[in-house]
């Protein structure tokens, strides 16, 4: 039997994907290869999450590059999935770095050279070295400078090189957010802990993300936070660890101390707004965005230290020629300081913020980056209020927040194993 | 009470059964009413039960495809998968045909379009486990291609021949048991072998590197889906789901506590106002029957004291304005003529008590001056018919006429006191027998045969009814009858006399019957009466006494004398002597 050839079976694949992608993401027509015929008839496809692929960006970029970008926004694992496995389905992916390692591993990411990004040098150096000061601790898991530097031997190693897997952008310590209105307000570092998750006031009123690799790490921190399980590696956790939180969170699940599983912000919002949920594990744009609408929702700053998570661009292997120097015009369009204020609105950091400074009000920058107390009231990028005039942000400025960092959403060793066991959790 | 005695017994009656007739239409309207509230909750009860019957039918459902979808991600056979997405097109179906059939509220809206969402998107994402599963098996198929390509080739080192050998057994062992660690060194290994390999072996080597990580990726995919975004959909399908069960039971509760209220409130309804009305028909009753008993209770005591011979006052109820009000004042109007009756009887009493005095002096008075009276006359006739024979030759012819004159009325007067001795003694004397009657005119006749013969009469007797009475009064009857027929006949006729009875409304009535001169109709009331003469005394001699004899005979015997006649013609006396004789006759 003549092997299937790879060219013809990628072709076969990349039909596959296109009629799946469309039917999975609710579009009709997506993903037809890029074309070279001029800079406008460019399309670049990026897929990721719908906290990194947001229309004023996407608007911005195609106004400012002048080329044809397509959003595929989905749930963080549905995303790490599809560009997992169908490489040929898009040419960006703007997500979490915990799915880089498996990208890589998978082949479906190429690397990227450090030299054809302009704003290189203006990274700052959490992902580059691991700290933004020498004080501060690396954090357990797959830290993003672990995953950055990609090796000759195609290994991915703290190492400077002139490849990187992805490029920096956004990121954020997350933590759970909680309504106001029920739980009263934390002090940050001090009272307001992981172990809220599992506090028995809150059962059925509890929700964690539909993501094993975060999700995961939250629940874990919880059952540490409250004394019921010790684990000595939270970021790359065994398959003993895994049964023993496990044993721990069914039971809770049995009990009935979770609401459920968000796959989404959209429906992490609708979660707290409408399904009476009060204490869950979330991202900072869902809880700026229930703040718009009304409802009192704190971000909460751990004693235990944050879940951080660093977002990235990574190019599709199947990218090259036009689409690839398009690719690298994104890349560089993203760190030139407009997506970095824009995202910075909702509570993201980008890694470079001296260059979206100036895309920011005085106030803002002093709120968002420098932790200092809004002199007036914040709008968000809906232009609700966000945030009142005489608040401070949860947890301080960059710098003190992301020195706090617990452990980085990670693709542990044990990966398909916590499937298994997360599949035991939901439907237990 | 006041009312109700307003009213007549008919419309008191009347009025009962109208009342009792709408106690009667209160309660059916009542059971009505309730009947069809009971009949509405019975109604949601059934509907909400269905609801939560199909809802525990999608519950079944789900678990049946969620066994057939695990037992397909552990088989992979496509028969299972088929089975799989038949099982989640039902689920969909019965889905859609509950949507219509649940009790329309935006929450129950809301459920469904949930639930239908996480089952698109459960059923979807079967559809790309599927898919990803079926793109495994190929990739396998094609990694063991190249593997086999590496393995049985001549050209391939040993050692690398069996470190291939390795790597392929853990990407086995990796989809039994999907370690990462295990396919991590592998494709370390892999990587190794690639940069040692030259040309041809090497293509091979990164070919099956390639497939080989599409089989760990297809793997990790699929379970991916299975574990994470399928798992989630149903998890959320379910938690919906269970929302729209426990809306479905609370629901069904809330309609079965109304149901159960309703009947409870309905059975104390109908009791409570059965009971009541019940109570008020029988108090309508007791009060519409003491209405009428109680007044009627004391007119019939009133009754028995009249029946009693008590004096009473009056009579109770006479002010009643109803049919007992109005029989009262007749009992009263009975009470007064009763009383006066009573006076009057008292009075007749008085009357009877002074007439029988007045008669028995009257007879006393009649017997003493008859009975003495005869004894001067017997000494005026013995001093006449003395006078007579001692100073006849003495007397002249005018004092001789004059002295016959004397002798013929002392005579006279003793006829006449003879008879108004024997007229006074009548139905005073003698009990009352059984009379042959037949035998009695028998006698008579023998008596009588010297007249018979001497005027030459023909007398005929019928068959004559035997009768109780005074044998001697009804003979002298007879005799007094017989004789006048005999007598008051003109000398140019010879008598004829009928002698007999005719049974006329159940009682005998005799006759006699004559030829005579009769009785002319303008005398007919003084026929009876006693020393009425209505012929001369030379013509007809007599005293005129006997008719009146046969009259106070007929009616000591309590019976009647009557008689046809026409003057010239003769004339038929018919008379009746009482009943008992008959009856004791016809016994006879």
């Amino acid at each position: 039997m003549k092997p299937v050839s790879d060219t013809a079976h990628n072709g076969n694949r990349r039909d596959f994907l296109k009629k799946s992608t469309a039917a999975l993401t609710g579009l009709g027509s997506i993903t037809a290869a890029p074309f070279i015929y001029s800079k406008k008839q460019f399309r670049l496809v990026v897929i990721g999450t719908h906290a990194a692929l947001q229309e004023e960006i996407r608007l911005k970029a195609m106004d400012d590059l002048g080329i044809e970008i397509v959003h595929e926004p989905a749930g963080n694992a549905v995303t790490m999935h599809r560009a997992a496995t169908r490489p040929a389905s898009f040419d960006l992916y703007e997500d979490s770095t915990d799915g880089v390692k498996i990208l890589w591993q998978a082949g479906s990411i190429q690397p990227i050279e450090i030299e054809r990004i302009r704003h290189w040098d203006s990274i700052n150096s959490l992902t580059k070295t691991g700290k933004l000061t020498p004080d501060a601790s690396y954090g357990a898991g797959d830290a993003p400078y672990t995953l950055l530097w990609a090796q000759k031997n195609r290994d991915l190693k703290p190492t400077p090189s002139d490849y990187v897997s992805f490029v920096p952008t956004f990121h954020n310590v997350d933590s759970f957010g909680y309504n106001a209105d029920v739980i009263p307000e934390g002090i940050a570092y001090e009272t307001e802990s992981w172990a809220w998750l599992l506090d028995e006031r809150f059962a059925g009123r509890v929700a964690v993300i539909n993501a094993p690799t975060i999700a995961i790490f939250d629940l874990a921190m919880a059952a540490e936070a409250k004394g019921l399980i010790n684990i000595s590696n939270i970021g790359n956790m065994t398959r003993w660890d895994l049964d023993r939180l496990f044993t721990i969170l069914i039971e809770y699940k049995k009990n009935g101390h979770f609401r459920g599983a968000w796959t989404s912000v959209p429906q992490s919002i609708d979660f707290m707004m409408n399904e009476g949920v009060i204490v869950q594990s979330m991202f900072s744009p869902a809880a700026t965005a229930l703040r718009g609408q009304g409802l009192p929702c704190i971000y909460a700053a751990p004693r235990e230290g944050y879940r951080a998570w660093h977002g990235g661009i990574c190019v599709s292997s199947k990218t090259h020629g036009p689409e690839l120097d398009a690719a690298y015009e994104y890349i560089d369009w993203w760190l030139s300081g407009w997506a970095g204020a824009y995202i910075s609105r909702q509570g993201f950091y980008i890694s470079n913020p001296q260059h979206s400074k100036k895309y920011m009000t005085q106030n803002e920058w002093d709120y968002w980056y420098m932790g200092e107390q809004a002199t007036e009231d914040l709008t968000n990028t809906q232009g609700q209020i966000a945030v009142k005039k005489g608040h401070y942000r949860k947890g301080g400025s960059y710098t003190n927040r992301l020195n706090n960092i617990n452990v980085w959403n990670s693709a542990m060793d044990t990966y398909e194993y916590s499937l298994l066991k997360w599949q035991e959790f939901l439907l237990a | 009470m006041t009312l109700l005695s307003n009213l007549s017994i008919k419309w008191r009656i009347s009025l009962g059964f109208v009342l009792i007739s709408c106690f009667v239409l209160i309660i059916s309207a009542i059971a009505l009413v309730e009947s069809a509230r009971t009949l509405k909750n019975f109604t949601q009860y059934q509907q909400i039960n269905n609801e939560a019957t199909q809802m525990l039918a999608i519950d079944n459902s789900v678990i049946h495809t969620q066994r057939a979808v695990q037992e397909y991600v552990h088989t992979g056979y496509q028969a299972v998968a088929e089975k799989a997405k038949r099982q989640l097109s039902d689920l969909s179906d019965t889905l859609a045909m509950l949507r219509p059939n649940l009790s329309a509220s935006s929450d129950t809206e809301t459920y469904l379009n949930k639930m239908t969402t996480h089952l698109e998107n459960y059923s979807r994402t079967f559809e790309f486990a599927v898919e990803e599963i079926k793109n495994g098996k190929v990739f396998l198929q094609t990694s063991q291609i190249y593997f086999k390509s590496i393995a049985d080739s001549g050209d391939t080192p040993a050692d690398i021949r069996n470190k291939v050998l390795d790597i392929n057994n853990n990407l086995y062992s990796y989809l039994f048991d999907p370690d990462l660690q295990l396919v991590t060194a592998s494709l370390n290994q892999l990587d190794q072998l690639i940069d040692l390999s030259t040309s041809d072996l090497k293509e091979r080597l990164i070919h099956y590197k390639r497939q080989y990580l599409n089989v760990i990726q297809s793997k990790r995919g699929h379970l991916f889906l299975v574990t994470v975004v399928m798992a989630g959909e149903a998890q959320e399908f379910q938690y919906v789901s269970s929302k729209l069960k426990n809306r479905i039971l609370a629901d069904k509760e809330v309609v079965s506590t109304q149901f159960r209220d309703v009947i409870s409130r309905t059975h104390s309804i109908i009791v409570a106002t059965s009971t009541i009305l019940i109570l008020l028909a029988l108090a309508l009753a007791y009060l519409i029957t003491r209405s009428i008993i109680r007044p009627l209770d004391q007119i019939t005591r009133t009754f028995q004291q009249l029946a009693d011979n008590q004096r009473i006052d009056k009579i109770p109820g006479i002010h009643l304005k109803d049919e007992i009000g109005t029989m009262s004042r007749a009992a009263d109007t009975f009470r007064l003529n009763d009383e006066k009756n009573k006076i009057l009887a008292r009075e007749l009493s008085i009357e009877r008590s002074n007439l029988e005095r007045s008669n028995k002096e009257l007879e006393q008075f009649a017997r003493i001056t008859s009975h003495d009276l005869q004894e001067p006359l017997r000494t005026i006739s013995s001093f006449v018919q003395l006078f007579d024979k001692q100073y006849q030759d003495v007397l002249d012819e005018k004092g001789l006429k004059y002295l016959s004159f004397i002798n013929e009325a002392s005579n006279r007067m003793r006829s006449l006191i003879h008879d108004v001795l024997e007229y006074s003694r009548i139905g005073k004397t003698g009990d009352l027998e059984l009379i042959d009657i037949n035998t009695l005119v028998e006698d008579i006749l023998k008596d009588l045969h010297a007249a018979v013969q001497s005027k030459g009469a023909t007398v005929s007797v019928g068959r004559l009814i035997s009768t109780m009475g005074n044998a001697l009064e009804v003979r002298s009857l007879f005799m007094n009858l017989v004789s006048n027929g005999l007598k008051f006949v003109p000398e140019e006729r010879k008598p004829l006399v009928e002698i007999g009875c005719n049974i006329i409304d159940g009682l005998p009535v005799y006759y006699v019957r004559d030829n005579g001169i009769g009785i002319d109709s303008a005398q007919r009331d003084k026929a009876f009466m006693i020393f009425q003469r209505m012929q001369d005394r030379k013509t007809y001699p007599g005293n005129g006494i006997g008719l009146a004899h046969c009259k106070k005979i007929v009616e000591s015997h309590n019976g009647k004398i009557w008689f046809e006649s026409s003057e010239g013609k003769g004339c038929t006396f018919f008379f009746t002597l009482g009943g008992q004789a008959w009856t004791t006759s016809l016994s006879a």
